[in-house]
């Protein structure tokens, strides 16, 4: 299946370039969690051009991501590699406890199934765990977005047990 | 496990967040979290509860002795802090009220915020306070059912802290004195005693707190004579 997204690096609803995130995705039960945000084009999302698929009725399918909707979350990622220290992850903290307090968990729900664990720096996604974690029953994909990050700092060379203890 | 003098060991040395504890009065002391502003990482403060609706943030005086957290991994350590950063932001103006109540997960885990559960009835003292925001933060320092209910010493304690209460006149409910009369006799959790919990990942036992708690309060009493 081709999905077709908005852009990371575009905030405006009316100025959407699609690009194909499935090369972008390094574990593949990532994928499925992805596929499970999959929406159907709307009015507000427009493409200025189309991937090229067999299928021309896929052409108009696409996962329109929270991570790309949200300001505070855009702007993030845009410096998320490198964040490592408390003042770089704050807005997580803050941006996720401003969203419970408004009952969004399924927005926070569709950040986790999004989080892009090869572009995030550890601080990111430990601080994306901890926050979310006192809500974990509530949240479906907390569970694999917590697998996804140990086997993240596994594979970087960290005890993951010492970096979550608690958590998991 | 060191508790740090400031004449020695500046505070602004701690790594991010930690414990801050000193010597009260007579044989009482007071613990707070210490974490690092987040506009400017050089000025260091406590969050704590230090009288009744006293205030939720304040400033770090000569007297306390702190503590890293060093069983806390950097990078888990970096998000506590944030965490604690916007819990000081979002309660900055708020004040608590002194009390026996504990466990009560009164900071919201969701959003920080006191919540629902901290109602007209519920008050902390400085270590309870502590040990709430660890909750609020998925850390339990200490497995609560090993402590025992109060003895003769802490009951001593816990009816000066009544006494206190009840001179809070016009600024304190009967509704709230008669809950708080209702906590007596129930476990004490000594500063010092919540202080070493905070230095083991483990859930530290009442037994295991008793010698370390000790040194420290000794500590504790020697700084004091010293100033």
């Amino acid at each position: 299946m081709t999905h077709l997204i908005q852009s990371p690096f575009q905030n405006k609803k009316n100025s959407v370039v699609a690009v194909l995130i499935a090369n972008t995705l390094v574990f593949s039960p990532y994928v499925a969690a992805i596929e499970e945000t999959e929406y159907l084009l709307d009015t507000e999302f427009l493409f200025e051009r189309s991937v090229p698929s067999i299928s021309p009725k896929k052409d108009r399918t696409l996962v329109k991501r929270v991570s790309n909707q949200i300001d505070w979350l855009v702007s993030f990622y845009e410096s998320a590699s490198t964040a490592a220290l408390a003042k770089d992850v704050y807005p997580v903290v803050k941006g996720i406890r401003d969203l419970f307090s408004k009952n969004s968990y399924d927005v926070v729900d569709d950040i986790l199934a999004e989080l892009d664990v090869a572009k995030l720096s550890h601080t990111a996604l430990v601080t994306f765990l901890t926050t979310t974690y006192p809500a974990r029953n509530k949240l479906q994909n907390w569970t694999l977005a917590a697998h996804l990050v140990k086997v993240k700092l596994e594979t970087d060379g960290l005890n993951s047990d010492d970096v979550l203890h608690g958590l998991i | 496990m060191i508790f740090h003098d400031q004449i020695t060991s500046p505070v602004n040395l701690v790594d991010g967040v930690g414990i801050a504890i000193r010597r009260y009065s007579n044989n009482q002391n007071h613990i707070a979290i210490l974490f690092k502003e987040r506009e400017n990482e050089e000025l260091v403060r406590i969050i704590h509860v230090g009288s009744y609706k006293g205030e939720f943030i304040g400033e770090v005086d000569k007297y306390y002795l702190w503590a890293d957290l060093n069983w806390i991994h950097p990078i888990r350590k970096q998000a506590l802090l944030a965490s604690i950063q916007q819990i000081a932001d979002v309660n900055r103006d708020t004040t608590l009220r002194y009390g026996f109540n504990h466990s009560v997960f009164c900071f919201d885990p969701d959003t920080g915020r006191l919540n629902a559960n901290y109602d007209q009835t519920k008050g902390f003292t400085c270590s309870t306070f502590v040990l709430e925001v660890f909750l609020a933060n998925g850390i339990t320092l200490i497995d609560w059912e090993t402590w025992p209910e109060a003895d003769e010493a802490d009951r001593e304690f816990q009816n000066l802290v009544l006494n206190y209460l009840l001179n809070q006149i016009g600024n304190i409910t009967e509704e709230y004195l008669n809950a708080q009369r209702q906590q007596l006799g129930g476990p004490r959790f000594k500063p010092q005693e919540i202080a070493v919990a905070s230095q083991t990942m483990h859930k530290t036992t009442w037994d295991e707190a008793q010698e370390p708690a000790g040194n420290l309060n000794h500590q504790l009493t020697q700084r004091q004579a010293a100033s």
